[in-house]
């Protein structure tokens, strides 16, 4: 959809709001026929207003010069606002102007295939709007019967898992209500039995049950027999990333699958291939800082650039997300060299605008996308492909046309928390530690993982669970104290007069009396002689 | 000295000690740096002055008269020459300077901001803030306060107050305003005297509780004698404690710095022994402080003052108060005792005499007790065996009698109801047992005691599991529980027969191993037959009382069956159906049966038993072992815990019996394989070596295509992996082909008991490609691994692909390469010991306050909610099965076959 | 928004608001009180979808989140909303 987007200022805005309704607004830039909606950003980057547009028409005023002088249209004098003093060139007629809550990024408005990184002037662009709706819901697919027989004894207190009462069902129908009942009974008996015991330290319990298979396992990515396609860090070094919530994995990785109809199609496939993965200066250029003439020099080279398939052209665009520097493309003097020489120049002329300048250079994305080092294509055993990459850029790639935005995952589960939530990121969590333990084939209840996963998302967002994260966070000084913090630390926010108020295990360790959990949670009570009704 | 009424700490208070607070509690004001005096006795009013407390046996403390055990020690006090800033409060003082203002002593902030504040901070109580929030918080909050110049209440125009760090605050110079200047800590003193009460809020500071200026030291307290006992060497000499070696320095300097003072010495005199007294008040309390030399020792060792001693592993929380050192423990090598039941440990008769238990006298026990006070303290009974004394009996006022052979008899007498007897170690005492590192709760199990005469702790092998314990020389600890709680939980919830299922996965993690496995397999393979005289003999080693029925009777002889003597130890009421490791890997044939290569009766192939009967299959590591031990698994489930612990106990009885009776062994014939054989393995190798040559010329004659994404290099060494792991397994094959289940090495590979198939294949076979870090082996000299090889050579042999067998023994070379590849593993081991065990720490850490309430809710000590039903489903990892929350088909299967009643 | 519906991934389990009607009945139902619900930041991209459908929500809201557990089936879990910690 075709919109108008542009750049005000925070007065303009304020006084558009003012009138609201009913709203001529003469702007300095042309408006095609057509266009239905307005877009305005004050800052660049978010835009936080929109308006539909009802008439567009051309702006005439007879006198340019006198710009606070009502613009003559064709038939009334209609309250014009004006944008500018000069060089006004169209009048908008806008209605319902509102404040866009959330806003919306200026990277969603697209010109053509490129994005718009920030509303600099004004632009006809498209906008990619998509209805939000909710997915199918997972109750949907289970049938009428199972789904009473789950709710009636939720009634009663027992969860029944799915599975079972699916099979219950089937009993049901196959053996005869007699049978049923016998099995029901039995299987009530058995859940009530097997409930955890309150005050069980549920937390020690997931915690031993984690780290003691630790000590059996691997620290390398040993004898990986077969082919591997891409580098993924496996057992213990993998599971402590988890634990740690690590900004970036050591060997991020995505799993791409494509829609459906791109599944099978080879040319789709090396097409995204080729789109994604991720070329800079470095990988296709020597990158040279000469310190006499305060430059950074760029010496492409052939062989990588042909590889690559990158033109001179790509590089000179690219250097145009630096700012502030002068490009100077010398001529091909030597006719051994196959390109000529980038010289960039930084503004700012000194030794450390000089350093950054390099890294910048270095550093800047030619083409595909941030992150994505190398993707492959395997090919699944039903004939579809997926792609394997080494590198992670999980918002970038789900917007990709080509891909399946709901099977596609990657193992950057802070990445994951930041693009899908965090309950994806909970997810996220369980899957990954599940498979590190399975892959080394460890044997660890769910339900272990389900309070490591929990503990770690509760807050909102992804905690460590060191003393950056959870066990920091603590509200007991003394438990603090024994951990790893040190101890000034602590002392001093002891002295704002804090209070521990001896509830958890570390502390009442350490004052040496019974903790909270488990047999120190229930007291006793001895109930002395009933006397008998007789007596 | 017993009190009858348990108390409860309920909560700490934690605040900053006043100069008054310190001057009250106080027991002398210490003037002298001086410590002893020529007679050895501590000179009054000196560091080491009686009323601080005693350390000597035979000195009385002059504060509360009690001796060296009773006198819990006293603090003193120095009166310092000037005020000194404590170093812990560096930054809190520097906050003060800065968002206050010097004139009016008020926070910098207007009167708006102070509300906006103050309703932000009244939310909740200061202390029931989240620290970091509460950091941030106020650091927001000051923002304003610190960069405004000018006071909003009176107008005057701060300087900039600048730190050097650690201790120094200077007023900084402004442009064209006063040249900088150093504040004294005294004049910072007198600025946050000043500081209103109710200003302090702003700062994060309790009012009630602490006030600004006491961070600045005027009285510094000094710990009691015990905090900091001076030591005599053998010389004689008298060696004091590092803190009292700073706090004599401390001392001598507030001295020089109060004469010069009172003579009116040169201003630069007395700012430096301003500066030196700071110095050493701040090394004091943490001589790791950044920015300064740390005080040392004249032997150049750096002095441990008050942090380091609170620091690190080694600290105070995490050496002395988190993890102490216990009485009532013991610590020896284990041994294996099969005749023990799992729930039992051999505690050596010397152990025993040393350990005792309390025993509070009543009127019921006060006869008992008399009689057990009477043997003394080394009785035996008349067969010789061990029978347990008294070694103390306590007074009701804490006074404790030693018994010895002579006074027993009378203190038999004396003891009356109120009195406590320590009583030895006793048969059926109920003890902790663990083995470290103490991984899981299955590292520390509770036992019964049987006291047997040896060095060694002794226990049923079953138990070796879950405390990862073997016998190449292991130690193990002792705890015996002191009060009747812990005694009972111990029984209750701590026995190993409860323990037997692992929370980790809802399996048993206590079972037969090795030859347990190994000899339980024998006995029911095939299911051999027994005479009369070989069955009594195998069963008389089991508690069992059963009719048994022969199978067939032959020339007058009856035979018994194998399955039958193992059907003596089910319980009656039993059923249960799986399939056995041997034929796990079953396959199923078109007309829908199952195959397995070692049972040709289809019937065989699983393990059926019904009714307490086992009707056909065999018994291997599925049945009986940890983490599968299906057996055991379903006896804990329908009978309990101690039926399960009988089952464990005769089952490995059983096998014991069996196994000494049959015999079981193996040598290097064992590992024969025919001529042909052997050839066609020497074959393989020689045709594998053919291929990675080939390969190697490909790949140096540029012909070698690589594979997508990969370099021409990386091709290559996976083509050649590749070829030699087929190789391996190619022979591994072969060998098996003539080694079958009458081979003993084969019998444990496929039961489960001990080894792979591999190891066998590497005896007979092939030993196969070393690898590192999953490449061939590349490291070593330059270009080669070894200096008997051609630099360059990429061959098979010059990269770790060993052709021969352990049989037949390897060359040199791969003798030496072999062992590369073979230390890689060593290496892993030990790293990752180390990371696996911080990791578990963490993961404790972060964890240990999480519990389940009545409504199975997980919870935190607040009682904020982390699942709203554990696991989603309520269930007890332990009591799952495997995961899942039932095995329906197991209860169809029960039911089926006559179920619960 | 972008070009994909956060809702619609695999890993993101069903996310609905509460409406403050039924706010009590469900604390009733889980025995607590708002403050010792888990969180979710109202800059959770699952939020800002929803904020797609049910316009701007604010903090202290309930969020209904329907899970799937290969054990036990489906699930149900709530958080609270919050705005993003001072930082």
């Amino acid at each position: 959809m075709k919109v108008i987007l542009w750049k005000d200022t925070k007065k303009n805005i304020e006084n558009l709001m003012e009138k609201a309704e009913n709203l001529f607004y003469a702007v300095d830039f042309p408006v095609s026929e057509g266009i239905e909606e307005a877009y305005i950003s004050v800052d660049k980057k978010k835009v936080l207003y929109r308006a539909k547009v009802t008439e567009i028409s051309e702006y005439n005023l007879p006198n340019a010069k006198k710009p606070a002088e009502k613009g003559k249209k064709k038939k009334d004098t209609r309250e014009l606002m004006l944008k500018k003093k000069t060089g006004l060139k169209t009048v908008l007629h806008l209605e319902s102007l509102e404040v866009l809550a959330p806003s919306i990024p200026s990277s969603d408005f697209s010109l053509g295939r490129n994005k718009i990184n920030a509303v600099d002037s004004y632009y006809e662009a498209t906008l990619e709007r998509i209805v939000i709706t909710q997915k199918e819901k997972y109750s949907s697919v289970i049938e009428g019967p199972v789904r009473q027989l789950i709710e009636k004894e939720l009634d009663k207190g027992v969860v029944l898992p799915l599975h079972i009462a699916e099979m219950l069902t089937k009993i049901k129908k196959e053996k005869g209500q007699d049978f049923f009942n016998k099995i029901l009974k039995r299987v009530e008996e058995d859940l009530e039995e097997r409930q955890i015991d309150p005050f069980e330290a549920v937390g020690i319990i997931a915690a031993q049950s984690i780290g003691e298979p630790g000590t059996q396992m691997t620290m390398r990515t040993f004898h990986y027999a077969g082919v591997k396609e891409v580098d993924v860090t496996l057992g213990l070094p993998r599971l402590i990333e988890i634990v740690d919530a690590r900004r970036t994995p050591s060997t991020p990785s995505m799993d791409i699958f494509l829609k459906d109809e791109y599944a099978r199609d080879d040319d789709a496939v090396s097409r995204v291939i080729k789109d994604i993965e991720n070329t800079s200066v470095i990988d296709v250029a020597d990158v040279i800082t000469d310190t006499d003439e305060m430059m950074v020099i760029i010496r492409p080279k052939r062989k990588l650039m042909d590889r690559r398939r990158i033109k001179e052209q790509d590089i000179l665009d690219a250097m145009g997300s630096i700012k502030q520097i002068t490009i100077i493309q010398k001529e091909k003097g030597d006719t051994s060299v196959d390109y000529a020489d980038i010289e960039i120049k930084a503004q700012q002329e000194s030794y450390k605008r000089l350093y950054q300048l390099q890294e910048q250079v270095k550093a800047v994305n030619i083409k595909g996308l941030q992150g994505i080092k190398r993707a492959v294509a395997v090919k699944e055993r039903d004939g579809t492909y997926k792609l394997q990459t080494q590198g992670s850029n999980l918002k970038q790639v789900l917007e990709i046309e080509e891909v399946d935005a709901v099977r596609t995952t990657t193992n950057d589960i802070v990445e994951i928390a930041n693009v899908l939530g965090i309950e994806a990121a909970r997810n996220a969590i369980l899957k990954e530690s599940r498979d590190t333990l399975k892959e080394q084939s460890l044997d660890v209840d769910e339900r272990h993982l389900m309070v490591v996963a929990d503990m770690m998302t509760i807050e909102g967002q992804v905690r460590a669970v060191g003393r950056q994260g959870i066990s920091g966070k603590k509200s007991s000084v003394l438990a603090r104290a024994a951990f790893e913090i040190t101890v000034k630390h602590l002392m001093r926010a002891g002295i704002v007069g804090e209070t521990d108020t001896l509830t958890g295990v570390a502390e009442n360790i350490i004052v040496g009396q019974p903790i909270t959990l488990g047999t120190g949670a229930v007291d006793l009570v001895y109930r002395g002689n009933v006397p008998d009704k007789g007596e | 000295m017993n009190s009858f009424i348990s108390k409860r700490i309920n909560n700490i208070q934690f605040a900053i000690l006043s100069p008054d607070e310190v001057r009250k509690m106080s027991q002398v004001r210490v003037i002298t740096a001086d410590t002893y005096d020529d007679d050895g006795y501590p000179i009054e009013r000196g560091l080491m002055d009686l009323h601080m407390g005693v350390i000597e046996p035979g000195l009385k403390c002059a504060t509360c008269s009690g001796k060296v055990d009773e006198c819990p020690g006293h603090f003193g006090h120095i009166d310092l020459a000037m005020p000194v800033i404590q170093v812990g409060f560096v930054k809190e003082v520097k906050m003060f300077l800065d968002g206050t203002c010097k004139n009016c002593n008020r926070v910098k902030l207007t009167e708006d901001e102070m509300q906006a504040y103050g309703r932000r901070l009244s939310e909740k109580k200061l202390e029931d803030y989240d620290p970091e929030l509460l950091t941030l918080i106020i650091k927001k909050n000051l923002e304003q306060a610190i960069k405004r110049e000018v006071c909003p209440h009176c107008g005057f125009k701060n300087l900039t107050v600048i730190l050097d760090k650690p201790t120094t605050f200077r007023e900084g110079a402004k442009s064209g305003g006063a040249a900088e200047k150093k504040i004294t800590p005294k004049e910072i003193r007198e600025r946050l005297e000043k500081i209103p009460d109710d200003d302090l809020i702003y700062f994060g500071l309790n009012k009630s509780f602490v006030r600004p200026e006491w961070m600045i030291l005027t009285a510094l307290p000094v710990p009691p004698i015990n905090v900091r006992p001076s030591i005599t060497l053998e010389t004689g000499e008298r060696s004091e404690d590092d803190l009292t070696h700073k706090l004599v320095d401390i001392i001598r300097i507030s001295q020089r710095l109060r004469e010069s003072r009172d003579n009116g010495s040169p201003q630069l005199i007395i700012e430096d022994l301003w500066d030196l007294l700071q110095f050493h008040v701040t090394t004091y309390f943490d001589n790791q402080t950044a920015g300064i030399p740390p005080a040392r020792h004249r032997s150049g060792r750096p002095l441990k003052t008050l942090v380091q001693r609170m620091k690190g592993k080694e600290g105070r929380f995490r050496s002395n108060l988190s993890g102490k050192r216990v009485n009532f423990s013991a610590r020896t090598v284990i041994s294996p005792e099969p005749f023990l039941s799992i729930n039992e440990v051999g505690v050596p008769e010397k152990a025993a005499r040393e350990l005792t238990v309390p025993v509070t006298i009543n009127q019921f026990n006060i006869d008992v007790m008399r009689e057990w006070v009477k043997r003394g303290t080394t009785p035996t009974k008349e067969n010789g065996n061990y029978e347990s004394g008294v070694n103390y009996i306590l007074r009701p006022d804490g006074r404790r009698v030693k018994i010895t052979a002579a006074n027993a008899e009378d203190n038999s007498q004396k003891i009356d109801i109120g009195w406590v007897v320590e009583r030895q170690l006793s048969e059926g005492d109920i003890v902790l047992f663990n083995r470290q590192p103490s991984l899981h709760r299955m590292s520390m199990m509770a036992h019964t005691v049987r006291i047997l005469k040896g060095q060694t702790f002794r226990f049923n092998l079953a138990v070796c599991t879950p405390y990862n314990a073997d016998f190449d020389g292991d130690e193990m600890n002792l705890h015996v529980l002191q009060k009747e709680e812990g005694r009972a939980e111990a029984r209750i919830i701590m026995k190993v027969q409860e323990q037997i299922m692992s929370p980790r996965f809802g399996g048993p993690i206590i079972g037969g191993i090795h030859d347990h496995v190994t000899a339980l397999f024998l006995l029911t393979h095939g299911n051999p037959l027994f005479s009369e005289k070989e069955a009594t003999h195998i069963m008389s080693y089991l508690p069992v009382d059963k009719d048994m029925k022969p199978v067939s009777v032959e020339n007058g002889v009856k035979y018994f069956s194998g399955r039958d003597i193992f059907s003596a130890i089910l319980p009656e009421d039993f059923n249960i159906k799986f399939r056995s490791k041997l034929c796990s890997g079953a396959k199923r044939s078109e007309d829908g049966t199952f195959v397995c290569e070692y049972e040709e009766n289809q019937e065989d192939i699983d393990v059926v038993i019904i009714n307490g009967r086992m009707i056909h299959g065999t018994i291997d590591e599925t049945a009986i072992s940890p983490f599968a031990g299906k057996i055991i698994d379903k006896i804990y489930r329908k009978f309990g815990a101690a039926a399960a612990a009988e089952f464990i106990d005769k089952m490995t009885r059983l096998a014991v019996a069996f196994i000494s009776f049959r015999g079981f062994s193996t040598g290097i014939a064992d590992y024969d394989i025919p001529e042909n054989a052997i050839s066609e393995i020497k074959e393989i190798s020689i045709e594998a070596e053919k291929d990675v040559d080939g390969f190697v010329i490909d790949f140096k004659e540029e012909r070698m295509n690589p594979r997508e994404g990969k370099s021409v290099e990386e091709t290559l060494e996976e083509e050649i992996m590749k070829v030699t792991g087929e190789a391996r397994d190619q022979s591994g094959k072969i060998a098996s082909q003539y080694l079958g289940l009458t081979n003993p090495s084969v019998i444990m590979a496929r039961s489960g008991a001990r080894a792979k198939m591999l190891n066998i294949s590497e005896v007979a076979g092939m030993v196969g490609q070393q690898s590192v870090r999953g490449q061939r082996l590349n490291r070593g000299y330059d270009k080669r691994t070894l200096p008997h090889f051609k630099k360059g050579d990429l061959g098979a042999d010059s990269r770790g692909f060993v052709k021969s067998s352990y049989k037949v023994g390897l060359n040199p070379l791969e003798y030496f390469l072999h062992s590369i590849g073979g230390r890689e593993g060593l290496v892993d081991i030990a790293v990752r010991t180390s990371r696996s065990g911080y990791m578990q720490r963490r993961l404790i850490n972060a964890f240990e306050d999480l519990k389940v309430n009545e409504r199975r809710q997980v919870t935190d000590t607040v009682g904020e909610i982390i699942q709203f039903k554990y696991g989603d489903d309520g269930i007890d990892p332990t009591k799952s099965e495997n995961g899942e929350a039932l095995d329906m088909n197991y209860i169809l299967f029960d039911e089926e076959n006559g179920g619960e009643q | 928004m972008s070009k994909f519906n956060v809702l619609h991934h695999e890993l993101v389990p069903e996310h609905y608001l509460v409406e403050e009607k039924d706010e009590v009945t469900i604390l009733k139902k889980l025995h607590t009180e708002k403050a010792m619900l888990p969180h979710i930041n109202i800059s959770d991209p699952a939020i800002k979808a929803l904020m797609e459908i049910h316009g701007n929500i604010g903090p202290n809201r309930i969020i209904k989140i329907v899970r799937k557990n290969p054990n036990v089936g489906i699930t149900e879990y709530y958080r609270l909303t919050i705005s993003e910690v001072l930082k």
